[in-house]
């Protein structure tokens, strides 16, 4: 127990001890220099203290907590969508040859588009708002499922399926024991590197289009002059995505723990 | 002849889906009372591609986006592998710069956009630091662990030949790192093709994202199309020839 404090104490102490200097470098920055420089530049780079004094504000009115809830249902939501709609894809692809010949061409095409590209044709299509939001973030995504988890079906190590085969595993058997298993650690990096590019995506589309959420913070900031709660909303979105990421990798862990 | 029909036609099969869905696409828009202008067509988007391209301005806009593309890849190679290779060596300054480096990379980089407008008014450089910012992370990453993974017997093998320490970070441990760095390079330019169209989007006179957003702008759906696959293309080219380069500077791997 106490070994493994220490452990967690000495990986954590980089980020610690990184994060401090940088604070104070830049607190020292702003004040000592800029600040007496020119009396406005807090209006383009303000110091951290006053970013955390706003954070706080924000915080404590909620105001903060109403838009990250707002993005986080436009990213669950849509990638609810490509994970609903992108597993079952990959997995027929990565079982059958016949799904996969058939879908590889259409992926071909489709994937090289940048996911930002569909922002302008979602907010044709479905105009400001929610839905478009959720369009936006499963199209993002939803490539990352389905080629990762072909990809996981397709490097499953061949002596792995012979054995299998020898010792009389078939059908729903070979797949549900074996290659199931086999493929999930690509699937679930598909799954986490999806989730990564709804963040992103979902940013981009709330700046362009959309009357709350993150995304909308930062634009809204720079409208006001306000570069504090554009840092603010950043570190907001950093933070989410940074610990759902965990959330995901622990799930994993806990799902495939025979890995070790 | 026929043998070879028919060789066609059984290698072709694969695009039956494909095929299949386009035809379905080029069919949507003419069903009445589904908004047909603001869903393009396959041979629509073909021909504004080819019209595009004629009159210049496809070029154009190209130009101004490579130009873009390119700056801030090339920055970011140079930041990445300078602080990837410090990251990758250096032990405890090392550990801090790739906590300090975790730290950041979780922000979008979209999300750098309004306050790099501050920072650099609406101007090229402005679009230059977000593609900077949406690479360097993918560099320095793929450097650090690139010079982390060369053996240490092989570093431990220079030294008792009595190499000099500059001498075993440049022709040990950065050719050791090579083709992890290569592979860093490979995904920031792909990846920088995408960032590109978000990043003119909000500030940029001209470029593909420009574009691509002029498209919804004006109501011209088949613009963020013919857009998106000038992207596609450039970038496919791009990765093509990095291939061939890669393939050429790492040729030392195979033999």
């Amino acid at each position: 127990m106490k070994l493994q404090i220490s452990r967690i104490v000495r990986s954590a102490a980089p980020y610690i001890v990184s994060l401090a200097v940088f604070l104070l470098l830049w607190e020292g920055v702003t004040r000592l220099i800029l600040e007496r420089l020119n009396p406005l530049s807090r209006n383009i780079l303000p110091a951290p203290s006053i970013v955390a004094q706003t954070g706080y504000n924000l915080l404590v009115s909620g105001t903060l907590f109403t838009h990250i809830a707002t993005s986080f249902k436009r990213v669950v939501v849509g990638y609810g969508w490509a994970v609903g709609l992108g597993l079952p894809i990959g997995v027929a692809a990565g079982l059958l040859p016949v799904v996969r010949e058939q879908i590889q061409p259409v992926l071909r095409l489709l994937r090289p588009i940048p996911p930002f590209a569909w922002i302008p044709l979602a907010l044709l299509w479905f105009g400001i708002g929610d839905m478009s939001a959720f369009f936006v973030v499963f199209v993002g995504s939803v490539f990352a499922v389905v080629q990762y988890t072909v990809f996981g079906f397709l490097n499953v190590d061949r002596t792995l399926l012979r054995a299998a085969r020898n010792l009389g595993a078939r059908g729903w058997q070979m797949v549900r024991r074996v290659l199931l298993p086999a493929a999930a650690p690509r699937i679930f990096s598909g799954l986490r590197v999806a989730w990564g590019f709804g963040w992103m995506v979902v940013v981009a589309a709330e700046l362009l289009g959309s009357s709350a959420g993150l995304g909308f913070l930062i634009m809204d900031s720079r409208n006001l002059g306000r570069p504090d709660i554009a840092l603010v909303a950043m570190v907001a979105i950093a933070g989410v995505a940074f610990s759902t990421e965990l959330l995901l990798v622990g799930l994993e862990n806990l799902t495939l723990r025979w890995r070790e | 002849m026929q043998y070879r029909i028919v060789t066609i036609l059984r290698g072709g099969r694969q695009y039956a889906l494909l095929l299949g869905l386009l035809l379905l696409w080029e069919a949507i828009p003419h069903i009445p009372g589904i908004g047909g202008a603001l869903i393009p067509h396959p041979t629509g988007i073909l021909k504004d591609f080819v019209l595009f391209l004629l009159d210049g301005t496809l070029i154009r806009h190209a130009a101004n986006s490579l130009l873009r593309v390119s700056v801030g890849v090339v920055c970011a190679i140079l930041a990445g592998i300078l602080m990837g290779s410090i990251a990758g060596i250096a032990n405890s300054l090392g550990r801090g710069l790739e906590a300090f480096m975790r730290l950041l990379k979780p922000i979008p980089p979209v999300a750098w956009i309004p306050i790099s407008i501050l920072w650099f008014h609406v101007t090229d450089s402005q679009q230059v630091f977000i593609i900077f910012i949406g690479t360097v992370f993918v560099v320095f990453f793929a450097t650090m662990d690139g010079f982390r993974g060369v053996p240490l017997r092989l570093r431990r093998v220079a030294r008792s030949l009595g190499a000099s320490k500059w001498t075993i970070v440049t022709s040990v441990l950065l050719r050791g790192a090579l083709p992890d760095i290569l592979r860093g390079v490979r995904e920031a330019v792909a990846f920088a093709w995408f960032i590109i169209v978000a990043a003119e989007f909000v500030s940029a006179p001209n470029g593909l994202g420009y574009l691509i957003l002029e498209g919804r702008n004006i109501i011209e759906p088949s613009r963020v199309f013919v857009g998106a696959a000038a992207i596609g293309l450039i970038s496919w080219g791009l990765d093509h020839l990095f291939v061939l380069v890669e393939r050429s500077i790492l040729r030392w791997q195979n033999v």
